[in-house]
């Protein structure tokens, strides 16, 4: 069915993308080589009588060598990422496969589980902390305490967690769709050897079915890395970063550093280090496709 | 099909760009237009209706337009604005750790000469004289006023007075920090959500440091010695932190560290806490029936003291300053003067009810007695904001001024920096002490005698 | 007969299962549209409230919070933004898909992805003084040329997958036919991708809706977009649960809606080339 670009070859040149690119190329590329050139001076807003110093790559020294938060805020942008993601597959596979069984009304479930990835993460992350998570009015809590269990100061003793959690809620439904494609496409000779193996349910999903999935599953990730990665909003509204540093991560601390501590250098300096991870991420993400496609041919 | 879904399309981007430019266009003629930066707390609020219904009646020729944000968005807005000379205020909402260092960062205007300038007759309707001194005190720079308040506070305690009477319990009218823990220790009851204390816990400077400094600089402890080195190890501010993080864990709120006076606030107002100790200024919120269900039942007492009384409650106002790119000076001072005014508190009291009205600002307004019957914490709240110590913060002399902040430019950073450090500590992640030997290093590493040497006690 | 009986009675119950994790996913949304119909002192309940006689006066506060200027930036700056992206987008897919060496379109789809990595702190600062020095700040053309170069990545992803599963017999035939490059564009291909690119367009709107850096960082009240008005409602006043309820249901509305409609197609134009 599908095939690969280039095939139309009978006009080989077009000039058709090029405003877009000119576009993409003029709001993000300008816009960073200015943040280069402001990561090479010293510009602190509260004390403009200092100017603006160009200061070399004492920035980059500082972040590197100097600056252990930096360090922490990359390490939790990776927690934050992996936690979620490792999370939102688990569930979605597992509502993925509750949901592939033909009943009544299952298009009408299928729809509701979509709502909270379409759901303005910053607006989530209120509903998740004063509705659900609050100490004493939250409903998290208070089933907690119908079944006896101790309660849980969310944001206060486990932020991160919490921050998956909602994350996750997120990004659920996301997985689900993906793996719902997955299983609809798998070879009907799969599904029938799965159900006369007799082998357990579990074994066969692992042994039978996850090979199929696990294009679906790349794909997943890649693209739920992009988003989670920068997440914001809901660490803004939720937990402001803290307690601590326990929820800064790499693209809050940024924020940090250039809005509530007022130091551009520092702030566009972590943004680069920020731009370079991406750029490696996306690579990786690049060769995976291209493997796919490579192993299609 | 798709033709039509392409008009469709286009129709729709016409529709959205003429919409676009009807919403940046609204160049009415010949009015001078305000944009005033305010925070979004209940006082504001009826300021901005006020001069919508009030002022813009009585100045047909001004529009204020209001930017209304919560306070550390404000912050964020008004600072990137004026330190980029963006140059979108004609007015920022300051508070008093802002104006001395705006003023010398020259981004907001001296209003001295405003003032002399102004007519016999408006000059005595406005009396600037009767303005609260240590207030006007703490918005100058050099001797020269920068902002005008539109509502000054210090610190105190609020407490449930049926909770008291429960547990057979005094409080004393200036109690001791171990007393206060007495009590919360006595009706501290988690399983029926009922808390002994109430703090802030939420991390940035304005938020957990403010009471949390009250506390160090009543036990003893201070930022910096006269060198301007980092105190912030000493034995005395570790006493206070532990005693402050140990009071919030044991009998504090839960999910203390991500709270801050919002939703501690809100909990007293649910007959939740027991005490509630912050500002003057949210007296009024709790006294009010339609938000507060302990209305009618709350008790005032000083800010509780333990070593010395220096620095035991704060000195915070938020205060009107005209920044100094505006191009319409005149009238901003003259909306300035207007809503800062005696006539202003008045106005206030008969529209909103008096329990409301801006506090901490005009010594007039302590002496109306339909203010005083309204405001059983009207005397509390003045003699504190009179007896606050910016000046002499703690027991031992310091380079700086200021009671919860230390007023150089660098504390915004270092800040917010020492109360992520402290909001780990009540989170539990980090001991008391791993956290201030983290927070010295830190403010160690970016504070030195050069660096503030325009912000020095002489 | 017997076995089948029990086989459906194992189904009921899986259904039942089914449907009692799928509401209970689901129940923060559905619990925050509830709480919007109460008052302040009964969302304030340590216990869940289920009976209580519904009020619209949360709605009403909210609406009357200045809502309709911030609903209008909102949609302003989202639908703007996603023509945008479609216009600028939806050419560069094509020319990748058909008119480019395979090596050109992968270095091309390289930097068109990286662009969307770039961690958007990374550049905010930048932004805000060259957007002050357009004087275009605290305006909603800056939201609009940043949710249009946020969302063209993401247009071009996806309308690229969309074009590689034509049929290339019919694009053959249309040049045949002597059709121009742009005449087999918007003649052929669009319209055989429609239900693909509608869905692509859904959701860069659905970005660009719930989008809140940008926002917080580059508006003021005035220009400021829903996802903002919530979140400084919620530190207003002191009671906040119901009204911020309400607020959150009535933003949540217009991305629930376009999301769910856009539904069947997204999987497709998102894992893209990933999945064949």
């Amino acid at each position: 069915m599908a095939y690969e670009e280039g095939q139309v070859s009978k006009i080989r040149k077009s000039k058709i993308h090029v405003p877009g690119i000119i576009y993409l190329i003029i709001s993000t590329q300008i816009p960073f080589l200015y943040a280069l050139w402001l990561s090479l001076h010293g510009w602190h807003l509260l004390e403009p009588y200092l100017g603006k110093p160009f200061v070399g790559f004492h920035n980059y020294y500082y972040e590197l060598f100097k600056n252990p938060e930096f360090w922490m805020s990359i390490g939790k942008t990776g927690e934050l990422v992996f936690g979620s993601l490792l999370l939102s597959l688990v569930g979605g596979t597992c509502l993925a496969i509750m949901l592939n069984r033909p009943f009544i009304g299952r298009n009408i479930l299928r729809a509701l589980i979509l709502i909270p990835f379409l759901v303005t993460p910053s607006v989530s992350s209120i509903i998740w902390k004063n509705l659900m998570f609050n100490s004493n009015f939250g409903m998290v809590n208070w089933l907690f305490n119908v079944l006896h269990l101790p309660d849980v100061a969310w944001f206060s003793s486990i932020p991160l967690v919490s921050l998956i959690i909602i994350t996750s809620w997120q990004w659920t439904p996301f997985f689900v769709l993906i793996v719902t494609a997955g299983l609809q496409s798998l070879p009907e000779e799969v599904v029938e050897a799965s159900k006369v193996d007799g082998a357990g349910k579990l074994r066969t999903y692992i042994h039978i079915i996850l090979p199929h999935l696990r294009n679906y599953y790349e794909a997943a990730i890649l693209l739920g890395t992009i988003f989670v990665f920068q997440t914001f909003g809901k660490i803004y509204v939720a937990t402001g970063g803290g307690p601590g540093s326990a929820t800064t991560t790499l693209p809050f601390y940024t924020y940090q550093v250039a809005f509530i501590h007022w130091n551009i250098g520092h702030a566009t300096t972590i943004g680069v280090f920020g731009v370079i991870l991406a750029i490696i991420v996306a690579n990786i993400m690049v060769r995976f496709l291209e493997r796919d496609g490579g192993a299609q041919k | 099909m798709y033709r039509k879904s392409a008009i469709g399309l286009s129709s729709l981007l016409l529709i959205t760009m003429v919409l676009t430019g009807c919403g940046t266009n609204n160049a009415s003629s010949g009015k001078i237009v305000l944009t005033v930066g305010t925070v979004n707390n209940s006082q504001m609020t009826q300021m901005e209706q006020l001069t919508k219904s009030v002022f813009e009646k009585e100045h047909p020729n001004i529009q204020v337009n209001f930017v209304t944000l919560p306070e550390n968005q404000l912050r964020q807005k008004v600072t990137q604005d004026v330190a980029t000379n963006a140059g979108k205020f004609d007015v920022v909402t300051i508070g008093n750790y802002e104006a001395p260092i705006w003023a010398n960062n020259q981004w907001v205007s001296n209003l001295k000469p405003w003032l002399s300038k102004m007519s016999t007759k408006a000059s005595a309707a406005y009396d600037y004289g009767d303005l609260i001194k240590p207030v006007m005190q703490s918005l100058s720079f050099h001797g020269s006023p920068y902002a005008l308040p539109f509502y000054g506070e210090s610190s105190m305690i609020m407490y449930n007075k049926k909770l008291f009477q429960e547990h057979h319990l005094t409080m004393p009218l200036h109690p001791t920090w171990q007393q206060i823990a007495h009590f919360a220790k006595v009706i501290n009851d988690p399983s029926q959500h009922i808390y002994g204390i109430l703090l802030r816990g939420q991390s940035g400077w304005g938020m957990n440091l403010a009471p949390l400094d009250t506390v160090i600089n009543t036990f003893g402890g201070r930022w910096f010695n006269m060198k301007w080195q980092s105190r912030l190890n000493s034995t005395n501010v570790e006493n206070a932190v532990s005693f402050y993080v140990n009071l919030l864990k044991k009998y504090g709120e839960p999910s203390a560290a991500a709270t801050g006076w919002q939703g501690a606030l809100s909990l007293m107002s649910q007959g939740k806490g027991g005490m509630y100790y912050d500002a003057t200024s949210e007296a009024g919120v709790l006294e009010t029936p339609s938000s507060s269900k302990i209305a009618g039942n709350v008790g005032f007492a000083y800010a509780p003291v333990s070593a010395t009384q220096n620095g035991s409650h704060w000195l915070w106002s938020w205060a009107l300053a005209m920044v100094k790119d505006s191009h319409h000076k005149s009238a901003a001072f003259q909306w300035m003067t207007w809503a800062t005014s005696p006539q202003y508190l008045v106005l206030a009291g008969k529209t909103f009810g008096w329990q409301n009205v801006p506090p901490g600002t005009r010594y007039s307004i302590y002496k109306n007695p339909k203010y005083l019957a309204a405001a059983p914490f009207a005397n509390i709240t003045l003699n504190s904001i009179s007896t606050a110590t910016p000046n002499d913060p703690t027991l031992k002399t310091v380079p700086y001024t200021g009671v919860q902040f230390v007023e150089i430019p660098q504390f915004e950073t270092v800040g917010q920096e020492v109360s992520q450090d402290i909001s780990a500590a009540i989170a539990g992640q980090i001991s008391v002490k791993g956290a201030l030997t983290e927070a010295n290093s830190q403010v160690a590493s970016q504070v030195n005698a050069t660096k503030v040497a325009g912000f020095s006690r002489s | 007969m017997r076995v089948k009986r029990r086989l459906s009675l194992i189904s009921i119950i899986y259904t039942m299962v089914t449907y009692l994790v799928g509401i209970l996913f689901v129940f923060p949304v559905l619990w925050t549209v509830i709480t919007g119909f109460k008052t302040e002192s009964q969302a304030y309940s340590s216990s869940p409230l289920l009976w209580f006689e519904p009020t619209l006066h949360q709605f009403i506060l909210a609406l009357n919070g200045g809502f309709w200027g911030y609903f209008s930036n909102s949609l302003v700056a989202s639908t703007v933004s996603t023509c945008l992206a479609l216009i600028l987008g939806i050419p560069c897919a094509y020319a990748m898909v058909f008119y480019m060496r395979r090596k050109q379109s992968k270095n091309l789809l390289f930097f068109v992805l990286s662009t969307r990595f770039m961690p958007f702190a990374a550049i905010i600062v930048p932004l805000y003084v060259i957007f002050k020095d357009l004087n275009l700040l605290n305006n909603i053309i800056s939201l609009i040329v940043v949710y249009t170069s946020m969302n063209l990545p993401l247009v071009i992803w996806m309308s690229r997958s969309y074009f590689m599963d034509l049929p290339i017999e019919v694009l053959e035939a249309s040049f045949l036919d002597g059709c121009s490059k742009w005449g087999t564009l918007l003649k052929v291909a669009i319209p055989m991708s429609s239900s693909g690119l509608t869905a692509t367009a859904l959701l860069s709107m659905v970005f660009a809706w719930n989008d809140f850096f940008f926002a917080v960082n580059l508006t003021f009240t005035n220009s400021s977009t829903l996802p903002i008005m919530v979140s400084s409602f919620m530190t207003n006043e002191q009671l906040f649960i119901a009204k911020v309820s309400a607020l959150a249901t009535l933003i949540i509305i217009i991305p629930v809606i376009l999301g769910l409609y856009a539904q069947k197609h997204l999987v497709r134009g998102l894992t893209a080339g990933a999945i064949k």
